[in-house]
């Protein structure tokens, strides 16, 4: 396209022709347009922080496909690269009447990851000018660890259910991980493969009460890296498990910060704690609830 | 040609698209007088059959590209057999558009039809410079964005992007056209060559060829135009005054052949370089004009009596000592050329003295020497007896259509006293001749008509006129023995539209085909000047539009990014009125703290926000959102 204004140009002043003036200025014209449109839905381009999943686990593949408010009208597609440290979060966002974000995002390792500087890159409207605009939006992203089941807590999982035994059906949610396959709604779940309903019944709702959690970050010398990271799946599996049914308030000792995950901004404080957790020195605040620790005599 | 296969919807509305691209860039050409209407005919005869049957009226790519080769060789043949090489240049151009119309919908069918419709429309600017060109310039603008945006959409995963909606690409159009109206007028010019100057089709004329035969020249009301004068200064009165009546001097002609005339040898008296001034006289209270001259078979540049300069010449022109002045062959083009000249007749000291032929009486016929000793009678003073031929003359009828016996035309106009103005500077010439004064008939044009809608003069093949120069007191003088009635028969006045026609089409010469670095400061005075004279009414229009504009939307929008500001551009506001200011790119979240506002509760309208604006709540209109933003204030 260069090339097609430059050799048109210069037949122009080669020329004199002011007809072949008035091409090159309509060609000129309409790709200084169509970079300006460009640049501009580059510029205008909505924020897109809160489009993305508040957490995700390590090794998990997040399908992303979320709408996102436009302040402009405009089509095109617009390719987005937001970078952390070491690596980046590649996004395509397709717009028209609305905008909608997709991507595939994966993370192989977890972290807090500090979203910065972010590329928006398209070639819209015409496909012949590649536009690129480097802003920088604050963001993070929380990859938690790999949750790791396990059955020996005392109000979790499948203990849970034992303790609550009811006649009436009160309603049905998500299969968790320990769930007795005799809670199942086999009818309900026959329909949607993916997701299994479990019955709860009215015992369950009313006996549901305060759970609380208290995990020792503190690491032995003797236990690796990978006996921390198994401590935080469990966490995360636990937190995880309760925060699915949702009916109870679930409390967090996290090392000496307290989280009450009953409310979003703490459930999201708690995210990016276990997200960043670095093994402590002190052992956890507090003394009631279930604890979980490497260190032995606990 | 009719395989069944299936086309996408979105390949479907490529292909009306670029045909349509194709199509702007063929009509464009045929604006051209040098495009032969059948090639352009059957390209549009064959689009039409796409267009009706859909892509299933195909030929495969390489079948296609067979008919291109076709015509490559048949063009070939034409240059060979004679043909012109830009009528065989355009022919090949439109069997290449023929061939990619019928061309299977591909997408690179479709890169081949925008590729070829530009060339079209790049060949069209030197093919012609018809300011009907504007037309297909337009539609291919349009349509290329369009169809640009349609390609661009395919070639995305799922190919079903849609195009933004025509409101918006109206708007862009407009950009569009401010953008290349600066562009066009701020550009330098660098006149290095001139092949690629638009040309047009030379017009053919009679009346300056070596020889001319009586009623070839001017006996036609022909309204074709040979070429318009616009004032250059600001004084319209003065110049039409000036200009009123005026002789527009061509060739002169000194032998009579007894049934027309042949030109003497003319001899160049002077010559001036192209971009020079020539200056015949020194002018002082003159008035400036500039001249459209279109072209034509002859190279004869016409001047008006009181000529004083030439100047801005856009070829070598040379004065001859007849009087003629002329360029080194015809030009191609229309070409502009401005004059200065006295209202008043000025001295030319350059015209010779008669030559032999111009006195020659052994050709003038017995009955013209007769009827000339019986008007002059007694009379010995030349002037005198000049006088009394036009007196006589003058009485006569002016008739274009009368039945003049070609054998001898002379003797049978004398005899039936009606004819055109070639017969009567023929009789005059040829009865002062006979009576020992010097003559010779000149060719060109009188008169021209005022138009009034873009106040200029335009002169047409129907003021082409003869008139006589004599030889009296040691100077060549100018007599017109035509009765006034030849006046009121070239005077004729066309419909309104016709003038309007004609100014667009001047104005279209003007400021676009003659655009040149001396306009720019030009351009923007008269800018500055009519923004100055109507500056109430523009900014009465303006208030009035933003008013039509806030009652229709309900806000104000830019007139050409058009783009709405929604509820962002609400919250942006009330932020500002609190003392947050808020880059595009920046979330809520990360916004310091409203002032006025408590912290839970501007948390909780950022979750209620991100979760509308993100998540899966309902989307707030601008009447929930001032709602949420007066519980929070």
């Amino acid at each position: 396209m260069l090339g097609v204004l430059v050799g048109l140009w210069l037949a122009a002043f080669y020329s004199g022709n002011n007809l072949l003036y008035l091409c090159g200025a309509v060609l000129t014209a309409l790709s200084a347009i169509a970079i300006w449109q460009g640049v501009r839905l580059l510029k205008l381009f909505p924020p897109i922080v809160g489009a993305l999943p508040a957490s995700m686990e390590a090794g998990e593949v997040f399908v992303l496909r979320k709408p996102v408010t436009l302040v402009t009208e405009a089509t095109g597609v617009v390719d987005v690269k937001w970078f952390y440290a070491s690596s980046g979060i590649e996004l395509q966002a397709r717009l028209e009447k609305s905008a909608l974000l997709t991507g595939r995002m994966q993370a192989e390792k977890r972290g807090y990851h500090q979203l910065r500087r972010q590329t928006l890159m398209t070639t819209a409207p015409l496909g012949l000018w590649r536009i690129r605009h480097i802003r920088s939006e604050e963001g993070g992203w929380a990859v938690l660890p790999r949750p790791v089941p396990w059955m020996g807590f005392t109000s979790g999982g499948s203990s849970h259910q034992r303790q609550f035994e009811g006649d009436d059906l009160h309603d049905l949610r998500g299969y968790v991980p320990g769930d007795a396959l005799s809670r199942i709604h086999w009818r309900k779940s026959a329909s949607e493969m993916t997701r299994w309903s479990v019955k709860r019944f009215e015992q369950h709702q009313q006996d549901a009460g305060s759970v609380k959690l208290r995990v020792d970050l503190r690491l032995p010398k003797a236990a690796g890296e990978q006996a921390f990271e198994d401590l935080l799946g469990r966490a995360w599996y636990w937190v995880d498990s309760y925060l699915k049914r949702g009916e109870t308030t679930v409390q967090v000792v996290f090392g000496d910060r307290h989280f009450d995950l009953t409310s979003d901004e703490q459930r999201q404080l708690f995210f990016i704690a276990l997200a960043d957790a670095e093994p402590q020195l002190n052992p956890p605040s507090d003394s009631d609830g279930l604890l979980l620790s490497l260190v032995e005599g606990q | 040609m009719s395989r069944q296969f299936q086309v996408a919807p979105r390949l479907l509305q490529a292909e009306r698209l670029t045909l349509a691209v194709l199509l702007s860039g063929v009509a464009s050409l045929a604006l051209s007088d040098f495009v032969s209407p059948f090639y352009w005919t059957l390209v549009v005869l064959f689009s039409a059959i796409r267009l009706w049957i859909g892509p299933r009226f195909s030929l495969r790519e390489l079948h296609a590209s067979l008919i291109g080769w076709a015509g490559l060789i048949w063009v070939g043949m034409e240059l060979f057999l004679g043909r012109a090489w830009i009528v065989a240049f355009t022919d090949f151009l439109l069997i290449l558009s023929l061939a990619i119309i019928i061309e299977e919908a591909t997408p690179r069918n479709h890169l081949h039809r925008m590729l070829v419709g530009f060339f079209l429309i790049l060949g069209a600017a030197v093919l012609t410079d018809s300011v009907l060109y504007v037309l297909p310039l337009a539609t291919f603008t349009w349509f290329v964005w369009r169809a640009a945006q349609c390609l661009y959409g395919m070639q995305l995963r799922g190919s079903d992007l849609p195009l933004s909606p025509w409101r918006i690409d109206a708007r862009i159009m407009v950009a569009i056209a401010i953008s290349t109206t600066l562009l066009f007028i701020l550009l330098p010019r660098f006149d290095f060559h001139s092949y690629l100057k638009p040309v047009q089709p030379r017009m053919q004329t009679s009346g300056f060829s070596t020889t001319v035969q009586l009623g070839d020249f001017a006996r036609e009301l022909d309204p074709t135009v040979i070429m318009r004068i616009e004032p250059v200064d600001e004084d319209i009165e003065q110049f039409r005054r000036t200009l009123d009546g005026r002789y527009w001097r061509g060739t002169s002609l000194g032998r009579f052949t007894g049934s027309g005339w042949k030109k003497l040898s003319e001899k160049g008296v002077k010559s001036w370089r192209q971009g020079e001034q020539a200056t015949l006289s020194e002018i002082e209270n003159g008035v400036r004009f500039a001249i459209y001259r279109e072209a034509s078979d002859h190279r004869y540049l016409f001047t008006p009596n009181g000529l004083g300069e030439v100047s801005q010449l856009p070829a070598a022109i040379q004065l001859g000592d007849q009087g003629s002045i002329w360029f080194q062959s015809p030009p191609s083009r229309r070409l502009r050329i401005l004059m200065q000249m006295e209202a008043k007749d000025i001295e030319r000291p350059w015209l010779r003295s008669p030559l032999s032929q111009e006195m020659e009486k052994s050709s003038i016929p017995i009955a013209v020497k007769q009827w000339s000793a019986s008007i002059v009678g007694e009379a010995h003073r030349p002037e005198l007896m000049v006088a009394r031929l036009m007196s006589e003359l003058k009485g006569w009828s002016y008739d274009l259509e009368v039945d003049i016996d070609s054998a001898d035309p002379v003797g049978s106009f004398l005899k039936l006293k009606r004819g055109h103005c070639e017969l009567y500077a023929t009789a005059l010439t040829l009865a002062a001749r006979s009576q020992g004064i010097p003559a010779r008939v000149v060719n060109g044009y009188s008169g021209g008509e005022w138009n009034e809608v873009g106040g200029f003069y335009l002169i047409r093949q129907q003021h082409a006129h003869s008139w006589v120069e004599a030889w009296i007191d040691g100077r060549w003088q100018r007599f017109d023995p035509t009765p006034a009635s030849r006046w009121q028969l070239s005077a004729i006045r066309f419909p309104a539209m016709d003038e309007v026609w004609e100014s667009v089409k001047l104005s279209w010469y003007r400021y676009v085909l003659e655009f040149q670095d001396s306009d720019r400061a030009q351009t923007f005075q008269s800018l500055v000047a009519l923004f100055k004279r109507y500056a109430w009414w523009l900014l009465l229009f303006a208030a009035m539009g933003l008013f039509v504009m806030f009652l229709s939307t309900g806000r104000i929008k830019l007139p050409v990014v058009g783009w709405a500001s929604g509820l962002i551009g609400l919250l942006d506001r009330w932020l500002m009125k609190r003392g947050v200011t808020r880059a595009s790119s920046q979330s809520l979240r990360h916004l310091s703290l409203p002032q006025g506002v408590e912290e839970k509760e501007w948390k909780v309208f950022v979750r209620n926000w991100e979760g509308q604006a993100y998540g899966r709540a309902q989307k707030w209109s601008r009447s929930d959102l001032k709602r949420h933003l007066r519980a929070l204030s």
